[in-house]
């Protein structure tokens, strides 16, 4: 039985279609991550899951229930906000208490399920606090504790860690997947941040323009792209556009040729990871350093060559022999090179 | 803030203070004054006309009937525009033009024209003409013009305080909508209720164009009490100025009770824009 079960799912606002026959099966105690740029559905996809927007058309299910027609307290879903919604004059304790006040929980029982969601949350100290005493983590663990504790069917995260830090981000991403493992809870994750779902997710599901247009496991999504848009969305990819030769063959001067499963003359797009560019190979093309940026464990170079620009990943100690300026060659894995139609998605 | 050397800053200060004081202290003054002639203070200073207007049945049968319509004004609208507007925040953004225009009108009709025509509205039906000249007619015509200072304060906190986003965080916890207005809307505007409901109370405390017309003299509030007071044959101007003294300390104990309850919070009274 799957834990969400979208289908074919229509949204418009006004002339804007926000969804497009959205399928979607999100198995029991699944995470599945939503990712995509700004405007391309995916809250709106979350709040038609929670009740707070109606689709024009389609149906969803939570469990073996249509909760289509049905407003969102009566759907059974814990939901994370962006911007915390945390109720002001209510301390920690009282915030997470409020779902169960809610749904009539008794007084003991409730004060026990507080306890054990603040400790779950790693806050029992903060429980008397308000939301403004306390930082924007901690704020977005008691929303999370609040999701949570009326035990929900499905847990809904709308960019949950979009507000904070780069530090309590990763912290926080970490612990949001190990409590929903924990509990085992279907849960939806909305976010823009591929890192960020690429990490938290079981599967993740590409949006672009109000259509899902791939879902697959992480690593898949990532390295073999099955769509145009989410090789160019994922991964910092660059996007070459090329034209198959008579050979039936796609090839960037002497960087890469690949066979293409393309007719000659076809113009098509020829995607690839920095990762898979190599420096200074015995061939390849010439190229320069335009910009060299730290990465951490690498150094991201943009590299201007005479047929285009593209850009490679060097670890991070070798930053030193690619100065910005550095004449260098350039080859491509061809394992890597993915071929997509120009005029597809 | 204000630049330039320390007397002038001084200088300022102490004028905008002055200009706002000076009024309350000529009324003080003269509410004590034995007689008062061409002179910065008065000849004397009595206690007399403190006593003798305190001592009035007629001062506090008007001040009685001023406090209470003025109290029913606060609740009656806190009933009739807090759930439209909350409404109109949460669920259905139609009501908000209706509203605004209803506020408008009190602005465009001056306050007789509004008096004189809601008695003769009333007059046209059997069934409404009961109400012609009655305290529960002036009760009514108040809330109705005197709202849009109650519903531009509560406005502008609900605005502030987000309410959609917190309607949305408490109903997919479970809560319907008149428990998120009790338990969470309500608590998180108090600064705007306070507010507003003190605008309405001090607008109906000085209410006078609506109650001369619609109820005239067989229900004196305290503002036609003045008015008599100030040219009647029985003229106690010092009284006068001692009601209206007593009136601004209620007005002030009632802000006082608010700026402790909120500690300093400041109140957004005007409408904000809105968050997109």
């Amino acid at each position: 039985m799957p834990g969400v079960r979208l289908d074919g799912l229509n949204k418009r606002f006004g002339s804007v279609a926000a969804l497009r026959d959205l399928s979607l099966d999100i198995r029991d105690g699944e995470l599945l991550a939503l990712l995509g740029p700004s405007g391309c559905g995916k809250t709106t996809l979350l709040r038609c899951v929670a009740g707070l927007s109606r689709p024009d058309s389609g149906v969803i299910r939570l469990g073996d229930r249509d909760v289509t027609d049905q407003p969102p307290r009566t759907r059974d879903v814990g939901m994370v906000f962006q911007g915390y919604a945390l109720f002001p004059t209510m301390t920690a304790a009282e915030n997470v208490g409020f779902p169960l006040e809610s749904r009539g929980w008794s007084g003991q029982r409730r004060r026990e399920r507080i306890t054990e969601m603040l400790m779950l949350v790693g806050l029992e100290h903060a429980a008397l606090r308000y939301p403004h005493q306390l930082s924007g983590g901690q704020q977005q663990r008691v929303a999370l504790a609040r999701a949570l504790a009326a035990r929900p069917n499905v847990l809904l995260l709308d960019e949950p860690l979009s507000a904070l830090d780069a530090l309590t981000r990763t912290t926080l991403r970490d612990e949001i997947r190990r409590i929903q493992l924990k509990v085992g809870m279907t849960a939806i994750y909305v976010t823009h941040d591929q890192a960020e779902a690429l990490a938290v997710a079981d599967r993740v599901g590409v949006m672009d323009q109000g259509r899902l247009i791939e879902v697959g496991a992480p690593a898949d999504v990532y390295r073999r792209p099955s769509q145009r848009f989410t090789a160019a969305f994922l991964g910092g990819r660059t996007m070459l556009e090329l034209v198959v030769d008579a050979g039936s063959r796609v090839a960037w001067g002497d960087a890469f040729s690949i066979a293409a499963p393309y007719p000659p003359g076809t113009r098509v797009v020829a995607a690839i990871t920095p990762e898979s560019v190599r420096l200074n190979p015995a061939d390849g093309i010439a190229g320069r350093v335009v910009l060299a940026s730290f990465r951490g464990s690498t150094i991201r170079l943009q590299i201007e060559t005479d047929l285009g620009e593209i850009a490679a990943d060097v670890a991070a100690d070798s930053a030193g022999a690619y100065p910005a300026g550095a004449a260098v060659r350039v080859s491509v894995a061809m394992e890597a090179v993915q071929v997509f139609l120009a005029d597809g998605t | 803030m204000l630049d330039g050397p320390l007397w002038l800053r001084i200088g300022v200060l102490a004028s905008v203070a002055l200009y706002g004081v000076l009024p309350l202290i000529a009324t003080a003054l003269y509410s004590l004054a034995t007689v008062w002639r061409r002179k910065p203070l008065p000849d004397g200073i009595t206690l007399a006309w403190w006593t003798s207007t305190l001592q009035d049945p007629g001062f506090l049968w008007a001040l009685g009937r001023s406090l209470g319509i003025s109290v029913l004004a606060v609740i009656l609208v806190n009933l009739l525009i807090l759930p439209p507007l909350y409404w109109s925040h949460v669920a259905n953004r139609r009501i908000r033009p209706v509203l605004e225009a209803c506020a408008l009108i009190p602005f465009v009709l001056p306050g007789v024209v509004m008096a004189a025509g809601i008695n003769r509205f009333v007059a046209l039906w059997t069934l409404t003409s009961r109400l012609e000249a009655t305290p529960g007619l002036l009760l009514m015509a108040i809330v109705a013009t005197s709202f849009p200072v109650y519903l531009w304060a509560v406005d502008g906190s609900m605005r502030a305080a987000n309410v959609l986003a917190l309607w949305e965080a408490a109903s997919t916890q479970g809560a319907g909508s008149w428990r998120i207005l009790r338990r969470v809307v309500v608590p998180s505007i108090g600064t705007g209720l306070a507010a507003g409901s003190l605008l309405m109370f001090a607008s109906a405390m000085g209410e006078l164009a609506l109650a001369r017309i619609i109820t005239g003299s067989s229900f004196e509030t305290l503002t036609l009490w003045q008015l008599r007071k100030l040219h009647g044959t029985d003229a106690d101007p010092n009284g006068v100025a001692v009601a209206s003294l007593l009136s601004l300390f209620v007005l002030f104990a009632f802000s006082f009770a608010i700026a402790i309850r909120n500690r300093g919070r400041s109140v957004q009274m005007a409408p904000a824009a809105g968050k997109g």
